[in-house]
């Protein structure tokens, strides 16, 4: 009983378990999605979803063959979410009007006190310079167009 | 020698020099800074290009491609941190001899190294780059099909042990590069009714996604890392006098030519990369350093700061840069995934990499040819400036500090690519899938060829096939299309050689038990 548990739990630790099993389901949406083609251009991505999705199938056996690799995805995780979070943010800030200033100086508050930097006057200093000498960049120098802010006084 | 002329003709333009030399130089800092690379430059700077003229932008590129691979030796001599991934075995001996107090010594051994194998590499693109270019232009819808299929295979057949994760890297590329219009009937395909993909997903983007996005969160990571393990900040050594010894010069002669040699035959194969060029001329320096110097007074041991250490993998990374150029400008086969951002630079001014560059627009091909020659040459006096004024001010930028730059900077690139906000959602979603790639042991290479290489298969699998009424024996007809036969026999033997390889050892083990 101890036993089939930790062969349970090793095999669910086993990272290309994981990455053969989405292999798979992606191949198989894809196929799915390539058969609604017209007859002309369905036959080449339709073999290529196919064969992903058997090279994800054999990913997974080899996995549970224990050949796979066994990679933690924990501090990715810790990596990916805010990143991610607080690029989103910063998109919707760009894109709903608040300007180019605000949103960025906020982005890089964030990006300083997510990896590490505690110094408030610090952070405050970084992202000041970054966000001003990325203004003078982007829109004095190269001219780059950005969403109408809601006010003219928004830069 | 006309063409030649051509290239420095165009080469000779002020601004285009101008771009050459400032290349240089951002190449070496952006080299020289821990986490940043290359292929991060390339990501942010591509959109940009937009404003300013090919020949600029490109130079440019040259110039940043062939200083990082250098740059990226100044921090792992001077702090045992490798600015780039081609440093990496610089660091153990570099650091060990600069540790003994000479540390101007190690740098000049990595910079003369380098010019040596980067200026080797341009005379090679300058031989075979035109020459295969030329055979190139003979070639048909079966050939084309065949030479993708080719460059697919040698870059999966090159991933030793990791074949089936190749391949699934390469059908990644191949599936995302059937998103739009369909080459053939027009019918859109994995659209999802979004206008923006009706013309593919966006290529510079998703190629800031990919290299800029994905090295953002790497970066961050590795701070993450180095929290918790709470690393001391090491002191820099004194750099001292940077005279490189006649006798020492000699000695390296036959490491600069046997790295170098090794560095231009990996970078022309697609998807070999830097690394492997870098770890079989160390490991050939090792063998040569173990016969002829081993045990002689006075000679530092292998990883504790001998000169062959230095100059292997140095030469070998510097010869990688401009061979690798060799398939994309003759072929339109990246040998790498940084010489790929090249396909971004081009496109973006209207320009197809391959045979048709020398033909339509001689001018560039010619000059990119003769930049990666010239950038070599300017590199020694550079470089040592930047030793000495600059590189003790880029340890001194915090790492916290470049996460967020970088993700505000690829990101405006991304959207500066038209002014369309969806380009930022393709960054961020290439990116995410990129890191989640490396986590999975996935390779990112033949993912990027894939996206290259996948319109061009698909058209010339579809020509091929209407011309010949279906037969798909047409790509081995050794009477009517012997390179194509020939091609496909290689791409064959890329697939079946490495599994047959991982096989014998078992069979040998099984012998002797």
């Amino acid at each position: 009983m101890e036993n089939s548990r930790f062969a349970t739990r090793s095999l669910i630790a086993t990272s290309d378990i994981w990455v053969g099993l989405v292999l798979a389901l992606l191949g198989a949406a894809a196929a799915w999605i390539a058969s609604g083609f017209d007859d002309s251009s369905r036959g080449y991505p339709l073999g290529l979803s196919l064969f992903l999705s058997a090279l994800g199938v054999v990913v997974l056996i080899n996995a549970v063959r224990g050949l796979g690799a066994q990679a933690s995805f924990g501090l990715s995780l810790q990596v990916v979410i805010p990143a991610a979070t607080i690029i989103v943010l910063w998109i919707v800030g760009l894109t709903s009007g608040f300007g180019y200033l605000a949103p960025t100086f906020l982005m890089q508050v964030a990006f300083l006190t997510v990896c590490g930097v505690r110094k408030m006057g610090r952070v405050l200093t970084y992202a000041a310079l970054i966000s001003g000498a990325s203004y003078l960049v982007f829109f004095v120098l190269l001219g780059v167009r950005l969403p109408t802010p809601r006010a003219p006084w928004l830069l | 020698m006309d063409l030649i002329f051509l290239g420095f003709e165009t080469l000779a333009n002020p601004m285009v020099a101008m771009m050459l030399v400032i290349g240089v130089v951002a190449g070496m800092v952006v080299g020289s800074i821990p986490g940043i690379n290359d292929n991060i430059a390339f990501a942010v700077f591509i959109p940009f290009s937009f404003s300013m003229e090919p020949a600029q932008a490109l130079a440019l590129m040259v110039g940043v491609y062939c200083a990082a691979a250098t740059g990226g030796a100044i921090p792992a001599i001077m702090i045992k941190v490798p600015g780039t991934a081609s440093s990496l075995l610089t660091a153990i001996d570099g650091n060990a001899m600069a540790r003994k107090g000479l540390a101007g010594r190690a740098l000049s051994i990595a910079l003369t190294s380098s010019v040596v194998g980067g200026v080797l590499s341009s005379i090679v693109l300058l031989l075979f780059a035109p020459s295969l270019a030329k055979v190139a232009l003979k070639f048909g819808y079966v050939e084309n099909f065949a030479l993708a299929i080719l460059g697919l295979s040698s870059v999966v057949g090159l991933l030793k042990g990791n074949v089936v994760k190749g391949a699934v890297a390469a059908l990644i590329g191949l599936i995302v590069a059937n998103v739009g219009f369909s080459p053939v009937t027009g019918f859109p395909r994995f659209t999802f009714g979004n206008v923006n993909l009706i013309e593919g997903v966006p290529f510079v983007p998703m190629l800031v996604g990919l290299f800029g996005i994905a090295a953002m969160f790497e970066l961050m990571a590795d701070i993450f890392k180095e929290r918790r393990a709470k690393s001391a900040a090491s002191t820099l050594p004194k750099i001292g006098s940077m005279l490189l010894p006649k006798k020492l010069m000699v000695r390296l002669m036959p490491v600069w030519a046997m790295s170098a040699g090794v560095g231009n035959i990996i970078g022309m194969l697609p998807g070999a990369g830097m690394l492997m060029a870098i770890f079989i001329a160390y490991d050939q320096a090792a063998r040569r350093f173990a016969r002829v110097f081993k045990g002689q007074e006075g000679e530092a041991a292998w990883g504790e700061g001998a000169p062959e250490g230095i100059a292997a993998p140095e030469a070998a990374n510097n010869a990688v840069t401009a061979s690798s150029m060799v398939p994309l400008l003759s072929l339109g086969i990246p040998g790498n995934s940084t010489s790929a951002l090249f396909i971004g630079a081009l496109a973006i001014h209207g320009m197809v990499p391959g045979p048709l560059l020398f033909t339509q627009h001689g001018g560039i091909a010619w000059m990119i040819i003769v930049a990666f020659l010239i950038a070599n040459l300017i590199m020694w006096p550079i470089a040592f400036c930047v030793i000495r004024t600059l590189s003790r001010t880029i340890f001194a930028i915090p790492k916290e500090a470049m996460v967020g730059v970088i993700a505000m900077l690829c990101l405006m690139g991304a959207y500066s690519d038209g002014a369309n906000t969806s380009n930022m959602w393709v960054a961020i979603v290439s990116g995410v899938v990129a890191y989640a790639m490396r986590l999975s042991n996935i390779p990112l290479g033949p993912a990027i060829l894939g996206l290259v290489l996948g319109p061009q298969l698909e058209s010339s699998l579809s020509n091929s096939l209407t011309i010949s009424q279906g037969n798909w024996l047409v790509f081995f007809d050794f009477a009517n299309h012997p390179i194509s036969a020939v091609m496909m026999l290689v791409s064959m033997a890329l697939w079946i050689v490495p599994i047959l390889m991982r096989d014998k050892p078992q069979n040998s083990l099984k012998k002797d038990t």
